[in-house]
């Protein structure tokens, strides 16, 4: 009855102290920028939450870091609700997470319900988003209470179960998994060793001795190399937003029928969003797939189903805060941006880990505080966004790529007025293309980058203070749970590896059997018949000519 | 439908890379002169030793499983990794081209100076994206270039590289340090 009553208080005073810092008045300032950002950022195509993170981490580093956190915060909520503006308008998802969105919402944009469409995205992502924090304060409440058990060993268990969990949960193949973390790791240790102060691959280079700074490589492996990937591509939508069409937010009556399926969203998105390696895109395919099943007009999905763009961008938003829950509580974030955020903790002086949120109450205090006033600020002005936004679906993607690459230089090279710094930046970003096209895990490298300092301290101090004894060290109750959850997550990423060659090769073989059968069969019409060439037979195009390199 | 986007030579030098990246660690490790007090069991090359293992190990199975799917199946295979979006044409050369003119925009940076550098540098990278015309190129790459050289070297004070503008901006009082 007194860990109720005192987990109760700990949630009001959560609530309460997020409600404070938003007393003052300079926060909304920052509150509307981070919003505001965040929309513009969602509503880019190939922009989204990592991007948006690494483009503005290094202007944050002159901030407090409540101010920090805050603006972080208020930048996810509005890029989980600005990608639904061209999904639904132009039939192009902001992000991956918001491929489902364009299936029913750009059917009712066609059908003339644009604002019926929009508005059940922005009502579905604010109420998700604002539900879903009290889910992330519930949980985050008992895993600080946790912390106090956690000493080395069980801490070396948990940076071993978020890489793990991290390589067996992206990416199709768990081997080159480990290799991306292996080399993720080896970045970081170049410099001065946790323990002895001795320095390490330095090359006698002056300056790598004091090592290089997490930031810098993470926002390279995460941002500069997807920007790379980005610039193979030839973008040239037009949107056809210069047509007129309704924006008339549906009546109540309309929106009513949705409830089930946002509550249903935000259920979905907060597990899994708190799946390390998970995140936004899963949680909204599942959740649409829940709502699909309970829908009494399950054949309207695909085809303008309001539920559908309901459960979808619930899930989105309150994967935020889901993703919160392993990174906060635990120090293992599950998604790129959550890396980033970690990064960033990590330049403040904080170490991440369980004590994260027991030793510094304030940083979850700041997060609640941005994912509400996030929500608060843009279920006033979400709706006006949306509309002001319109002009931003003409702007050229091509643009957008090159000139986000300028802004990353322009961003690190401001952290310590060193070129030397943006071309390491460069460099990983370099790796990460390669990696990003070959199937290495960049999520992976990029968290081996920040957890490294952590999973080698505790290891080794931990063994000093155990006089070096592996069955005392290893023998720990909790630390063997850990170790046996990340024995399973790697049989399970395993797993996945085998099924997805498995798979593949069974697909291969029946397009190869249907080619064939169709080359058969063929009465000398050509495949695409008389249309444009598919994007398909582009890039079809563009393999024979050996482009895919 | 599925298809066959993945080049294995490419891959094959990838993990190959990774290979000799695995035997530069353990050779840094054996060559790594002990330190003279060591505080714990492992000491500071005990991970690194670790590291160098699995990724020789790993890269090692990777380049032996590509060498036999590219005899027995072929260069080409599914990708592994992130394939370009279909409904969008992909450019092959472009990214490594990109990858380059950053490099050499930056190894430029600080003796030609960011006023000279960033808009030739935007104006290329557009050129190769075929953004529109070369007048509109040239109107993004010296709008971007005058709004960053403002906030950040007027407003904020970030001192960019003056190359050879140094005394030209400095006579015009646009800089003071």
């Amino acid at each position: 009855m007194e860990f109720l009553l005192d987990a109760v208080s700990q949630f009001l005073l959560a609530i309460s102290s997020g409600f404070a810092i938003l007393l003052d008045p300079g926060i909304w300032v920052t509150i509307a920028i981070g919003s505001l950002l965040g929309v513009v950022f969602g509503a880019l195509p190939g922009i989204g939450t990592t991007l948006a993170y690494a483009l503005i981490l290094p202007f944050t580093f002159g901030l407090d870091i409540t101010t920090t956190i805050v603006l972080l915060m208020c930048v996810s909520v509005g890029a989980q609700y600005g990608n639904s503006i061209p999904a639904i308008l132009v039939g192009v998802p902001g992000t991956p997470a918001a491929a489902l969105t364009v299936l029913d919402g750009f059917s009712l944009h066609k059908k003339g319900e644009s604002g019926y469409a929009l508005g059940i995205a922005f009502l579905s992502s604010i109420s998700g988003q604002i539900v879903s924090i009290l889910f992330f304060i519930a949980a985050i409440i008992p895993l600080a209470g946790l912390a106090y058990f956690f000493l080395q060993p069980e801490l070396f268990a948990l940076y071993l179960f978020g890489l793990v969990a991290i390589v067996s949960l992206t990416g199709n193949n768990v081997v080159k998994g480990l290799l991306a973390v292996g080399f993720g790791i080896l970045l970081a240790i170049i410099g001065l060793d946790p323990v002895n102060f001795s320095p390490r691959f330095t090359l006698d280079i002056p300056f790598l001795r004091n090592g290089i700074e997490p930031a810098i490589l993470v926002i390279g492996l995460l941002a500069v190399s997807e920007l790379f990937r980005q610039t193979r591509q030839h973008f040239q939508w037009n949107s056809g937003t210069t047509q007129r069409f309704d924006m008339t937010f549906p009546r109540w009556r309309k929106i009513r029928p949705t409830i089930p399926a946002m509550l249903g969203g935000t259920v979905v998105g907060t597990l899994v969003g708190a799946v390390p390696g998970a995140g936004a895109t899963p949680a909204a395919m599942i959740a649409y797939q829940q709502a699909r099943v309970t829908s009494k007009n399950p054949e309207l999905f695909g085809r303008g189903a309001p539920d559908g763009i309901a459960a979808n961008e619930a899930s989105q938003n309150a994967s935020n805060s889901g993703e919160l829950i392993p990174t906060l509580g635990l120090g293992i974030p599950g998604s790129g941006s959550m890396v980033l955020l970690l990064a960033a903790l990590t330049l403040n002086g904080f170490v991440p880990g369980p004590n994260l949120v027991s030793e510094a109450p304030q940083l979850f205090y700041a997060v609640v505080a941005g994912l509400l006033g996030g929500s608060i600020f843009l279920l006033f002005t979400g709706w006006f966004i949306a509309r002001a936004l319109m002009k931003l679906l003409t702007v050229n993607r091509s643009t957008v790529i090159i000139l986000s690459l300028a802004t990353v230089i322009m961003g690190v090279y401001s952290l310590n007025y060193r070129v030397l710094d943006v071309v390491i930046c460069f460099a990983a970003g370099a790796v990460g293309y390669f990696m990003l096209r070959y199937g290495y895990s960049v999520p992976a490298a990029a968290l081996a980058v920040v957890l490294a300092t952590g999973l080698e301290g505790s290891l080794r101090r931990g063994l000093s203070i155990f006089d070096d004894d592996l069955s005392q060290f290893f023998g720990r109750p909790i630390t063997i749970i850990v170790i046996a959850l990340a024995l399973t997550f790697f049989a399970i990423g395993v797993r996945r590896t085998i099924t997805f060659n498995r798979r593949t090769a069974a697909e291969l073989r029946a397009a190869e059997a249907a080619h064939a059968d169709g080359v058969a069969s063929s009465t000398g019409e050509p495949p695409g018949g008389d249309g444009p060439p598919s994007a398909t037979t582009a890039s079809d195009q563009s393999i024979e000519n050996g482009d895919q390199k | 439908m599925i298809s066959k986007t993945m080049d294995r030579r490419y891959d094959l030098v990838g993990s190959l890379a990774f290979f000799a990246l695995g035997i530069a660690v353990l050779v840094g490790v054996a060559t790594y002169p002990p330190p003279e007090v060591v505080f714990d069991a492992i000491g500071p090359m005990g991970l690194p030793f670790v590291l160098g293992v699995l990724i020789l190990v790993a890269s090692g199975f990777v380049s032996i499983r590509t060498i036999i799917a590219i005899r027995r199946d072929g260069i080409m295979a599914v990708a592994e990794g992130t394939e370009d979006e279909l409904e969008h044409p992909s450019v092959g050369w472009r990214a490594p081209a990109i990858m380059v003119g950053s490099f050499v925009y930056l190894l430029t940076l600080e003796p030609v100076g960011f006023l000279i550098m960033t808009p030739l540098a935007i104006f290329g990278a557009l050129r190769a994206m075929y953004y529109r015309t070369w007048r509109a190129q040239a109107i993004v790459a010296v709008a971007f270039t005058i709004v960053a050289f403002v906030v950040f070297g007027m407003v904020l004070r970030v001192p960019l590289p003056h190359g050879l503008l140094d005394s030209l901006l400095f006579s015009l009082g646009l800089v003071t340090f």
